[in-house]
């Protein structure tokens, strides 16, 4: 890593002529994860909530 | 091996602590991976700052190839030995391989434009790759298409099977045929030709999404148990009545 601060970085990052290309990515890349976590903490506690609702009766 | 890993009650107990150390050990690797590859890694010397999309596309397309590996190993392990949560596990891998492969295409797509001036070449390794995407959405439509689940697995293994011709294609295609994309700089022979301040972010990287695979698996085939065990129930119920 080198020894700019995060704000260098960001700032000399952001006045690149490629940035518009580099951010979505990045956001993208997040807003993934976040909807497959998302959908597997939904999917894992419907279903685990139904097993045991069936497992009571 | 296989007859100590195909006990779905073992599964659950083994991924019921799996699972949260997988989880937490893929935030913490895009803790330090993200901000890592995103300002503080060197830009290329050719392509400046836009190289810095290849850590988030190249693990995205290693994985998104490394998990229809594994879901195809698992489709074989189903076919051949019945093994009882080979087809869970290749389905639960489905839907994050698809999404690893799509962001694999757009941000390769986000990449292309400003290194190659345009969004979409039909070069063979960007249409293989869409052929392994349109692979997986087949996949899940075949699951999703088909009612008694016995058939759907089987032929939903089959498919698999089939489509894993392409893994090679995928891999090879750049050294096979003339391409706009660059042929390979990490898994080749004679090492790597990247510098290790743009190797280590990009293993970490890499090390990230697998953990987060690894934890999305393991959620994806616990669910999948849990809804094969209220179906069984509701048919046991359907049979007494």
């Amino acid at each position: 890593m080198s020894d700019a601060t995060w704000f260098d970085s960001l700032a000399h990052l952001m006045a690149d002529k490629n940035w518009g290309y580099i951010w979505p990515c990045y956001a993208l890349a997040v807003a993934t994860f976040a909807l497959l976590g998302l959908r597997a903490v939904l999917l894992l506690r419907r279903w685990e909530a139904r097993a045991k609702g069936v497992e009571k009766t | 091996m296989f007859a100590y890993f195909a006990n779905p009650e073992r599964f659950m107990r083994i991924s019921a602590w799996a699972l949260p150390i997988a989880a937490a050990l893929a935030v913490l690797l895009f803790a330090i991976g993200l901000p890592w590859a995103f300002l503080f890694a060197p830009p290329d010397f050719r392509q400046g700052e836009s190289a810095r999309i290849m850590f988030v596309h190249v693990p995205a397309a290693w994985w998104a190839m490394g998990i229809y590996t594994f879901m195809a190993i698992a489709s074989f392990t189903g076919l051949v030995w019945r093994h009882a949560l080979a087809d869970v596990a290749a389905r639960a891998a489905a839907p994050i391989g698809a999404a690893y492969a799509a962001l694999c295409l757009i941000t390769g797509s986000f990449w292309g434009q400003p290194t190659w001036g345009t969004w979409w070449e039909w070069d063979a390794r960007l249409t293989s790759m869409l052929v392994l995407f349109l692979t997986y959405v087949g996949y899940l439509a075949l699951w999703a298409a088909i009612e008694d689940e016995t058939r759907a697995a089987r032929l939903a293994a089959i498919l698999c099977l089939a489509g894993f011709i392409n893994i090679p294609i995928v891999h090879f295609s750049v050294d096979w045929w003339n391409s706009l994309h660059q042929t390979a700089s990490i898994i080749r022979s004679g090492g790597s030709s990247m510098d290790k301040s743009m190797m280590q972010p990009l293993l970490m990287m890499a090390g990230a999404y697998l953990a987060a695979f690894a934890a999305l698996l393991m959620a994806g085939m616990r669910a999948e148990v849990f809804r094969r065990r209220v179906s069984a129930a509701a048919l046991r119920r359907a049979r007494a009545s």
